[in-house]
């Protein structure tokens, strides 16, 4: 698992947790580049529509490239701990419940999170000979976006209850969820 | 669907993440039906992002981002007072009349409550206004931004009831400056009892009008250029958003030369947050979007409420009440991505114009994020102007008021909200 026990070298000084900030640097730049992409490729689009030179593929591209930035920015969203919530009512009780409310939310989402996985690679399989209606690209590059985007938000969810769990083990204050 | 109801209700009590509780919730939706196969969710997740007009969210958020960094908001700033100073409560003017201009480039009513918080707050206070009448001021005035076009509560409202979003945009103008008017007369009438002075000792003549409309242009003509588009078919919604970040990177680059491309790629970082927290509450909620039809919510709804009363007035009425309560409890974008599905059906049924309902609705569930319990609006305003909760909710109570007045008015004449659509489309 993640976490480092006592007496072995730091988790940050692992192969994993390098691993582990690669991907986030790797998945931070995707997102951003794939977001001017397709800003790019609809802007031209609709340039050459007037024209009267339509590109007939850059829907299907731009909706496929859309669900990766969606489910990369969720992860983003869900690093930095901005996804909405009602807390009016968990603000009122005291840190320690707080924390562990935040640990069995984290852990909720992981074990719903599994079954998405699962079945977003047979939806996947299922998909392959699908194709897209303008472009000979097959559909199974959206589908597969579902078991990935999830996979990633599972291995943030461990990271972050990790984190949550071990904080707490060190007697360390946590205000919750990171804000 | 009471098993669906129970869990996203103990879920969100206890301050899951929205797009998670919905996600929960209405997978177990899948598991324990004997008729749906448990892949259908996958694929509902998948196809929720699979539409075109769509795409006019990660657009215009993304636009709506660097209009914030082009330098064109000192610009309105200086505007708003050479054409507002001069009345009675000088700053809270400006600061009414700077959201309605805001609203017309980005359209997010809690980022622009903030900036003027950071920028006008402290200038209102060394004036003498009172903390709770700033405050108020701001946050509620910074509503005005969630009818005027481009808003991205309408696009969602469009996308997700089938609405022409060139509609709901135009539809939206009228009711935003009529709410300026309305937000301006109660500062007024406030300001004069209390003796707030004007920040300017007389009217702008024509020649500094028109030089700070000359200053300001590049922002006053966004959105007429986005609707007439629109309306002309010059581009759909989805190509407008493409064409805005276009305009920002511009207006920011060319025009006035305070972009940079750090600050660019910073604007694009928090973009695909922003954008990936509201789809993945949209993908999520897609499954729900599956269990509501198939269960036939809105119908059994819509024979619930028109088994409360004869008349559909009333009932908009009721629902409308239904909605103020829902937002001051959830955020609006939340609250518009689960309830159009559900009241869309039932108000176009009752003899309502979607369009209209549209604008009422986004009117009333962004009102909440200014009011207590959990108005996000508040506590960012009340937070960056040390101002007590208390002092607030006493003194934004007459913009509240004058708010859910101007509502019920546009409720009773539809033909308000309309005119536009009406005329030009």
């Amino acid at each position: 698992m993640l976490g480092a026990p006592a007496g072995r070298k730091p988790f940050r000084e692992t192969v994993v947790a390098r691993a582990l900030t690669w991907m986030e640097t790797f998945e931070q730049a995707a997102s951003r580049v794939l977001l001017s992409i397709t800003v790019l490729l609809v802007f031209v689009a609709s340039l050459a529509r007037w024209l009267g030179y339509p590109i007939v593929w850059s829907v299907d591209i731009a909706q496929l490239l859309f669900i990766w930035i969606c489910f990369l920015g969720a992860n983003q969203a869900l690093r930095r701990g901005e996804h909405i919530g009602v807390d009016a009512l968990i603000n009122r009780l005291p840190a320690v419940w707080r924390r562990w409310i935040w640990v069995l939310h984290l852990l909720l989402m992981a074990v719903f999170l599994v079954p998405i996985v699962w079945y977003g690679i047979d939806l996947t399989a299922l998909n392959i000979e699908r194709r897209f209606s303008d472009t000979d690209l097959s559909y199974a590059w959206v589908t597969v976006a579902v078991p990935v985007g999830s996979a990633l938000l599972f291995i943030t969810i461990l990271r972050l209850g990790l984190g949550a769990v071990l904080r707490a083990r060190e007697g360390r204050s946590l205000e919750g969820p990171p804000r | 669907m009471t098993l669906i109801v129970i869990v996203f209700a103990v879920l969100m009590i206890l301050g899951m993440p929205v797009a998670f509780s919905i996600g929960i919730a209405s997978f177990l939706f899948f598991v324990q039906s004997d008729f749906v196969p448990v892949s259908i969710s996958v694929q509902r997740i998948a196809s929720a992002t699979q539409a075109f007009p769509l795409l006019a969210v990660p657009f215009f958020v993304l636009a709506g981002n660097l209009m914030n960094v082009t330098g064109i908001t000192p610009r309105l700033i200086s505007f708003s007072i050479t054409v507002t100073g001069w009345i009675a409560g000088g700053l809270a003017q400006v600061s009414i009349v700077l959201s309605a201009l805001m609203g017309g480039i980005s359209g997010a009513a809690i980022a622009d409550a903030a900036m003027e918080a950071r920028i006008l707050g402290p200038s209102m206070a060394e004036r003498g206004f009172s903390k709770g009448y700033t405050a108020g001021v701001i946050a509620v005035g910074s509503l005005i931004t969630a009818t005027i076009p481009p808003s991205i509560g309408l696009i969602l409202y469009g996308f997700i009831g089938s609405v022409s979003i060139g509609r709901l945009f135009l539809a939206g103008v009228i009711p935003g400056l009529l709410m300026a008017a309305v937000l301006m007369s109660t500062a007024y009438v406030i300001a004069r009892r209390r003796g707030y002075r004007a920040e300017l000792d007389r009217m702008p003549s024509r020649r500094d009008v028109l030089t700070g409309l000359n200053e300001a242009k590049w922002a006053l003509f966004f959105p007429v250029l986005l609707v007439g588009g629109i309306r002309f078919g010059v581009f759909t919604p989805s190509e407008a958003g493409a064409f805005a970040v276009v305009y920002a990177l511009f207006i920011g680059f060319f025009v006035y030369r305070e972009l940079t491309w750090r600050r660019v790629w910073e604007m694009l970082d928090q973009s695909v947050s922003d954008i990936g927290m509201i789809m993945l509450i949209i993908m999520f909620s897609s499954m729900l979007g599956y269990a509501i039809i198939f269960q036939q919510v809105p119908q059994n709804l819509a024979a619930f409420i028109t088994g409360l009363s004869e008349s559909p007035m009333l009932l908009l009425f009721l629902i409308l009440a239904f909605l103020v309560v829902c937002g001051m409890f959830v955020e609006s974008t939340v609250n518009v991505l689960l309830l159009t599905p559900i009241f869309v059906p039932v108000i176009t049924q009752l003899g309502f114009d979607p369009v209209h309902f549209g604008i009422l609705m986004m009117s009333v569930v962004t009102l909440g994020s200014m009011t207590p319990p959990v108005g996000v609006a508040m506590y960012t305003v009340c937070g960056l102007l040390k101002c007590p909760t208390e002092e607030y909710v006493v003194e934004s109570f007459p913009f509240i008021l004058a708010v859910l007045l101007l509502v019920s008015v546009l409720a009773f004449f539809p033909e308000i909200v309309l005119f536009l659509p009406g005329l030009l489309m």
